[in-house]
């Protein structure tokens, strides 16, 4: 089911175009390079807004990752969603996973980011490096973003 | 033991290399080496699990007295104390605390020995009838331990001091899940090595401390990590310190 593929059209398959990246480095690396790209998403994750910083109690907890780690979703009046998270630098994979979500999804009209494939943390090729909870975890972050955005633009 | 707590130097990251933590005046000491250790705070729901192992050079989990008293040091215990004050709940398997001759702990801190088979460990001071405070260790089983040892295991720490959690082995998740729902949601575990080797594989372990002591301790004892099949976590670490002779670790796996 996970068969190791590169630059496979079926692993980037319905994916917007920044993820689509994503996916494609990740796979075009070996398992060790893959981790090390993973701390870069890491480290790259940009700090929260003002507004947000000390306000964590606006934001929605994610328990999937068992490390502390919270969303938000902004819908702006042209429909873009913009993307917010905390999450700590003790737990790099799974800020690494907040990175990716951010630089793969932010910006993106709702109607898109809607139809991202919920699968999208079997595509990177962790499974090995990265236990099952953890990959779980991204699913999860994802799984909220999503809701969040449809209850923001529902009519 | 003596209260005696060496100085800390960092050696790493390299960017606060030649940083000191003070040593004989704990009370200048323990905010930076707290500083060190610290913690993201828990979300609702959320967890933070590390683990606390000492080790010799030569990947020995224990000393020929089948204890770690004879592999650990001064700067290893310092270093212990910190991470218990600062936990909600010490997770330990039940031939750990055997080996180790585990009391409760301080106040603030609470004792959970993970046991299969839900044996009592009578004579230590863990359970209810030993103590004149009342206080027992919290005993993490499943429902494999069978009815007439829960009862017994009921009757001895109290009802609400026994977690059962899972069939026929322990399940870890929902077993960490229920001491979060008592507000234990910073846990140490301190081994042993079959406990440790669950909890990695399992995706629950955020990070490990490892002490190396600077000796060489051969014999038959076991690694830090009991045996469970191929296992390869990447963990990146997070500092590195030294005092007389031992390297004291802090790696990061979530």
């Amino acid at each position: 089911m996970s068969e190791p593929t590169t630059g496979g059209s079926t692993l980037t398959e319905g994916l917007p175009p920044a993820l689509a990246e994503i996916v494609d480095d990740f796979n075009a690396v070996s398992e060790r390079d893959r981790l090390q790209l993973l701390l870069e998403f890491s480290e790259g994750l940009p700090a929260l807004p003002e507004r947000y910083a000390e306000h964590l109690e606006l934001m929605e907890p994610v328990p999937e990752c068992q490390s502390p780690v919270f969303l938000l979703t902004e819908v702006d009046d042209d429909g873009v969603v913009h993307l917010h998270f905390s999450a700590p630098r003790e737990a790099p994979t799974t800020r690494g996973f907040a990175g990716i979500l951010r630089e793969g999804l932010d910006g993106l009209p709702a109607p898109e980011l809607l139809a991202t494939p919920d699968d999208i943390s079997s595509r990177l090729g962790l499974e090995r490096a990265v236990s099952p909870l953890r990959l779980r975890g991204m699913a999860g972050m994802l799984g909220r973003i999503k809701r969040q955005v449809r209850e923001k633009t529902a009519a | 033991m003596s209260g005696r707590a060496p100085a800390l130097a960092v050696l790493w990251p390299a960017e606060r290399a030649g940083e000191v933590v003070p040593g004989e005046d704990a009370e200048r000491g323990e905010p930076a080496l707290r500083a060190l250790y610290g913690l993201p705070g828990t979300a609702p729901g959320g967890r933070w699990v590390r683990a606390n192992m000492v080790s010799s050079l030569d990947g020995a989990a224990w000393g020929p007295d089948a204890s770690t008293r004879s592999i650990g040091s001064p700067a290893d215990l310092r270093v212990l104390k910190l991470l218990r004050a600062a936990a909600d709940v010490v997770l330990v398997g039940a031939g750990t605390v055997r080996a180790e001759g585990y009391g409760l702990l301080r106040a603030g801190t609470e004792l959970a020995v993970v046991s299969r088979s839900g044996r009592l460990l009578g004579g230590q001071g863990l359970l209810r009838a030993e103590r004149d405070d009342g206080r027992s260790a919290l005993v993490v089983t499943c429902a494999g331990a069978g009815a007439a040892a829960l009862a017994d295991l009921r009757a001895a720490v109290g009802d609400e001091r026994v977690v059962v959690a899972g069939d026929e082995q322990v399940d870890l998740p929902r077993a960490l899940g229920a001491l979060a729902e008592r507000g234990l949601r910073q846990v140490l575990c301190e081994g042993g090595p079959a406990l440790l080797r669950d909890l990695l594989g399992a995706g629950l372990l955020d990070e490990l401390c490892l002490t190396w002591s600077p000796l060489l301790a051969g014999g038959d004892a076991g690694r830090l990590l009991a045996d469970g099949g191929p296992l390869v976590r990447p963990a990146r670490l997070a500092h590195l310190l030294h005092a007389e002779g031992t390297l004291v670790g802090r790696w990061l796996l979530g």
